[in-house]
């Protein structure tokens, strides 16, 4: 069954749903029951950074080798990831605000995931505006390239040389503040990949949908 | 020497925060937790299987218009 990794990852989301909330987690002054949220919110980044990877490598293959199935990917890989970003952003807003006490800080991971958010959708507007597919791909292939290492400079680099309140700068990326412990491992990285997993399901949806619709519409070329 | 000590044991104490964290505790003694586990567990299962369902649609275009293009 050619499926059983969209089922594994719908069956490991749901065990970090159910496990998120039955087991114990430490107590943390201020954050309280609401660090569960580091099993819904923190996947989100994962899922969208693993989707942005697939994008980029896809968007390398297709300039190389001029394919354009590997654009296909590249592109719907990185609508994928869209969803992701916002969802983490709202999810990591509200969090904020009962922790931080605003829905918005001036945090350098937060402004870096709103600014990597925007060079991705301008990626979207570059793509829209070409209308021959070849030069669509090999234009938008470079730009994504591009707009990859920005994003790993603003989310992943610069946010670990300033201080910040968000849990995991200034230490390791294992978010160190909240004392991640064993038990709290134990549904986290199920719930991670899971959510990957529901991730390129979706991107997989995306390209069979696309790869029709060119068929439809320009016959089998 | 007794001084000494009391100085000591003083500074450990220091360094701990002696509130309790208020947790969720009665909560969950109560069982409503598993309202909670239920309903979100609905909502995602509910979703998922809407996904499949499309996945599915989306497997007999793909056999119909590979036998008309083929």
């Amino acid at each position: 069954m050619k499926n059983w990794w969209k089922i594994l990852g719908v069956l490991l989301v749901l065990y970090s749903i159910i496990g998120g909330f039955l087991i114990p987690v430490p107590a943390v002054n201020r954050v309280s029951e609401s660090i569960r949220n580091l099993y819904f919110h923190v996947p989100m980044w994962f899922a969208m950074i693993v989707l942005a990877t697939i994008s980029v490598i896809y968007s390398v293959i297709a300039l190389s080798k001029s394919s354009e199935d590997a654009d296909i990917k590249s592109s719907q890989s990185a609508s994928a990831a869209i969803p992701f970003a916002l969802i983490g952003l709202i999810t990591g807003s509200i969090w904020a605000k009962f922790t931080w006490g605003n829905f918005w800080t001036n945090d350098p991971k937060l402004n870096g995931v709103a600014a990597s958010l925007l060079i991705y959708l301008a990626y979207f507007v570059l793509r829209s505006s070409i209308a021959d597919e070849q030069k669509k791909a090999r234009i938008s292939s470079i730009y994504n390239i591009f707009a990859y290492v920005m994003m790993i400079v603003f989310i992943l680099i610069i946010p670990r040389f300033v201080d910040s309140l968000h849990p995991g700068n200034g230490g390791n990326m294992a978010f160190g503040k909240y004392d991640l412990d064993n038990n709290m491992r134990t549904v986290f990285y199920p719930a991670c990949i899971g959510w990957i997993l529901m991730g390129v399901w979706f991107t997989e949806i995306r390209v069979r949908t696309e790869k029709l619709k060119r068929k439809y519409l320009y016959g089998n070329d | 020497m007794a001084f000494i000590l009391l100085i000591f044991f003083s500074a450990t104490l220091s360094a701990q925060n002696s509130e309790p964290v208020e947790m969720a505790d009665l909560f969950y003694r109560e069982g409503k937790i598993y309202l909670v586990i239920a309903i979100v567990s609905i909502v995602f299962g509910g979703m998922a299987l809407y996904l499949f369902l499309m996945d599915r649609k989306i497997t007999r275009i793909e056999k119909k218009i590979n036998d008309k293009y083929v």
